[in-house]
């Protein structure tokens, strides 16, 4: 069975900028008939020994934070391990964002190759979607994809 | 690419240079390509990372935020602290194999909370060039991770140089070979940083070792014309111009928009290096008319108490001088803390000794921190939705402002415009537009708002006169007519300063934020502070790869390294009328006797013949 790793981390400094974020994350497997949400197989405390490097290249092309910003202020994270359903064809990633009280989402989609390797397709970076809103950005990701935009739309709540 | 390519009998891995003479730019990517992960520093092999200890404050310490650093020995990653005590700002590490090191960061912590106010940060790279294979400052080339689009790119012309100051590790004699990309590559390299996006470069600075040694330097800056580099300046000691008019006429019909030229102080004792060419060299510039940037490098103790003659210097030649650009001391090699402390000087220091030396002329006040114009990069980019350039460094790097003359006087641009209400007005009405507010109106608001940040009765006669102040911003900010820029800048003098880091005051948040980088051979781009401060990953190991022997140089040149040494005719260059007539109302000439002369000029490392 394929893995897949997500961060959920709080984060608050104030030098060299304020930041003030809570991310979470959530996991779609993506079907052709289903839609489900995937719940983590294993979670552990982040650790400054082993996940700054993953943390890096899960949030510093997207939310524009690296370990470098974690190394400056209060910071807590958890590591969240998913193990993929072998009828996954897509997984969508979504990251729910608290900045001070700013909520956005941002999402990233990776394609199963011959059912053995998972491969990003799809990845959006918080200041370049600014306040273009979901539904239209799900409706861009469906129509790249050819995914259902119906069900895409009609994501059960995580 | 054949592995006869490679010197094999050398310890580390070496291109032979001299078969790449004739290649085209396509070459060098292809090398690159396969070269980059080779060259990168390796985890465990040439660094380690210790983020366990934890740096402890003191009784009488105030935290003011965390970072990661350097270890100054093995340049191993450590968690750092910075700090307050004494209204100054430190910063704290502890290296398992080395110890505690403790830095000053800044001078003054009042200072630091004011800049701190101003940090922007950019909205970093679409296409990075090296993907993430490790922790920051281990992995640039620029990487994923970096927040800042190049606002100023390097290209390393050569690392000849014709004097050899004793504190240079970096030219080619003592380096043991000769860095000297060909026209092609540097085709390549220049290519490469245009490419970087949401911005790609669009200033270039061409420096050495010393740049004018190339005979081809006009042909590289139409090179940089021709990929589209709008700014393109020669960072020189000037000795070259000096002597040679012809040169300084090419440099400007080929396109260089300005000369960087090192200038340390005002006398032979401060400034060794090029004291007695300097006026030789501003004399050929303003009959090229070619302006110039002088950049002196500021240590405590040795050349801080000339600021203010450097100022005046630079005010009385303002026809040809555009600004000063002040880069307090970064300290390389293995230095003691008790010398490091005579020598170390920081932003708010320098910014000090410049109130004290302008008797409170150009006060502490009239400095902002380099992200604070990004408010005007973010509103013209709200304005037009075409990505600006930005500067979005640290704010604990650089400081500037605009001086403008008016008699013996200078008049700071905080004295005449509400520069800090501006900025943070512009910054709101960006966001106001960005979260979907009509643009026209937003203009229309600027419009009428622009004369309350202006107080006419301070500014200049000159900007004063039929409204010319007002009409100036009104083309920059309404029409973003950037034409005007030029006669408002008539008169004015820029004033800035950039102090780079080294092993000691190292802040990783820094380097991620950097917006000076340097092209580098395998096609990489790597900010200053990794590229200078880390030789050993950067700068040494890379240019190494891509250099001939000096034996090779010298056979395909015909030329000697040694023969090349600049020696000083003191006696004829302090004799002259340019030498007199620059410093005459600087400095007491006739209080330096000959023999001083002579005896700066040696001690520094540059010999003296007589006629």
């Amino acid at each position: 069975m394929l893995s897949l790793t997500a961060i959920k981390f709080y984060l608050r400094s104030e030098i060299p900028r304020r930041i003030d974020i809570k991310v979470k994350p959530c996991i779609y497997v993506i079907t052709p008939t289903e839609y489900e949400i995937c719940d983590p197989v294993s979670k552990k405390e982040f650790s400054y020994d082993e996940d700054l490097l993953i943390f890096d290249k899960e949030f510093s092309g997207t939310l524009l934070i690296s370990s470098a910003d974690i190394a400056q202020g209060e910071f807590r994270g958890e590591i969240y391990n998913y193990s993929i359903p072998d009828k996954a064809k897509f997984i969508l990633k979504v990251y729910k964002i608290k900045e001070g009280i700013r909520e956005k989402v941002i999402y990233r989609v990776y394609v199963i190759d011959e059912g053995s390797k998972i491969r990003e397709v799809y990845s959006e970076r918080l200041p370049r979607i600014g306040i273009s809103n979901k539904s239209k950005r799900l409706r861009n990701i469906a129509k790249q994809l050819g995914l259902d935009v119906k069900n895409l739309l009609r994501l059960p709540a995580c | 690419m054949g592995k006869t390519l490679f010197l094999e009998a050398e310890e580390e891995m070496r291109i032979r240079y001299s078969e790449l003479k004739n290649s085209p730019p396509e070459f060098f990517e292809e090398i690159g390509k396969k070269l980059r992960a080779e060259i990168m520093p390796k985890a465990g092999v040439n660094y380690k990372i210790y983020l366990k200890e934890e740096p402890k404050l003191k009784a009488d310490e105030e935290e003011i935020a965390k970072t990661f650093s350097l270890c100054p020995q093995c340049v191993s990653l450590l968690k750092a602290v910075i700090f307050k005590r004494d209204n100054k700002v430190w910063i704290r590490k502890v290296c398992p194999e080395h110890g505690e090191i403790e830095e000053l960061y800044w001078g003054e912590y009042e200072l630091y909370r004011k800049f701190k106010e101003w940090q922007f940060d950019g909205k970093g790279l679409l296409n990075s060039h090296v993907p993430l294979l490790a922790l920051c400052p281990y992995n640039c080339g620029l990487c994923p991770r970096h927040k800042s689009h190049p606002a100023l790119i390097n290209l390393v012309a050569t690392n000849r140089c014709d004097i050899s100051c004793w504190y240079c590790f970096f030219y080619a004699k003592k380096a043991g070979y000769v860095y000297e990309p060909t026209l092609n590559h540097i085709r390549y390299m220049l290519k490469r940083a245009r490419m970087l996006r949401p911005y790609p470069a669009i200033a270039l600075q061409i420096t050495g070792g010393e740049p004018t040694l190339r005979e081809d330097l006009v042909d590289i800056v139409r090179i940089a014309k021709e990929e589209g580099y709008t700014h393109v300046q020669v960072n020189t000691h000037g000795i070259a111009l000096a002597f040679n008019p012809k040169l300084a006429l090419e440099l400007r019909e080929a396109g260089t928009n300005v000369i960087y030229m090192s200038f340390d102080g005002v006398t032979p004792y401060t400034n060794p290096k090029n004291h007695w060419e300097v006026p030789y060299a501003l004399e050929n510039l303003r009959k090229a008319g070619l302006g110039v940037v002088l950049v002196p490098t500021l240590i405590k103790g040795y050349n801080d108490h000339e600021m203010g003659d450097i100022i005046r210097f630079a005010s009385k030649n303002m026809d040809i001088i555009r600004g000063v650009n002040i880069q307090p001391v970064s300290l390389t090699g293995r230095i003691p803390r008790k010398e490091r402390e005579k020598m170390r000087i920081t932003i708010p220091e320098v910014i000090a000794e410049i109130e004290r030396q302008t008797n409170g002329q150009i006060s502490k006040h009239d400095w902002y921190p380099v992200p604070s114009v990004a408010s005007i990069s973010r509103f013209v980019e709200a304005i037009t939705g075409k990505p600006q350039l930005t500067l979005t460094t640290h704010f604990a790097c650089g400081a500037a402002t605009y001086v403008f003359k008016e008699g013996d006087e200078l008049i700071p641009i905080t004295r005449f415009i509400d520069v800090e209400g501006l900025l943070r007005f512009l910054n709101e009405k960006a966001e106001e537009i960005e979260k979907g507010r009509n643009k026209y109106i937003v203009m229309l608001e600027l419009l009428y708002k622009l004369r309350k940040f202006v107080d006419l009765s301070k500014a200049p006669k000159r900007l004063r006169r039929k409204g010319r102040l007002l009409k100036h911003l009104y083309k920059i900010f309404i029409r973003h007519d950037y034409s005007s820029l030029g006669e408002f800048h008539y008169d004015s003098l820029f004033l800035g300063m950039m102090h780079f880091m080294d092993l000691y005051n190292y802040d990783v948040s820094r380097v991620q934020r950097c917006d000076i980088h340097y092209v580098m051979p395998d096609g990489r781009e790597v900010p200053f502070c990794s590229f200078n401060v880390i030789p050993e990953f950067y700068r040494d190991k890379v240019q190494r790869v891509f250099s001939y022997t000096l034996k090779e140089w010298e056979k395909l040149s015909g030329k000697s390294i040694m023969q090349q040494k600049y020696k000083r005719n003191i006696r004829k260059l302090i004799t002259g009328k340019p030498y007199k007539r620059h410093y005459a109302s600087i400095i007491d000439l006739d209080a330096i006797p000959y023999e001083d002369h002579v005896m700066a000029s040696k001690k520094f490392g540059v010999p003296v013949v007589e006629d």
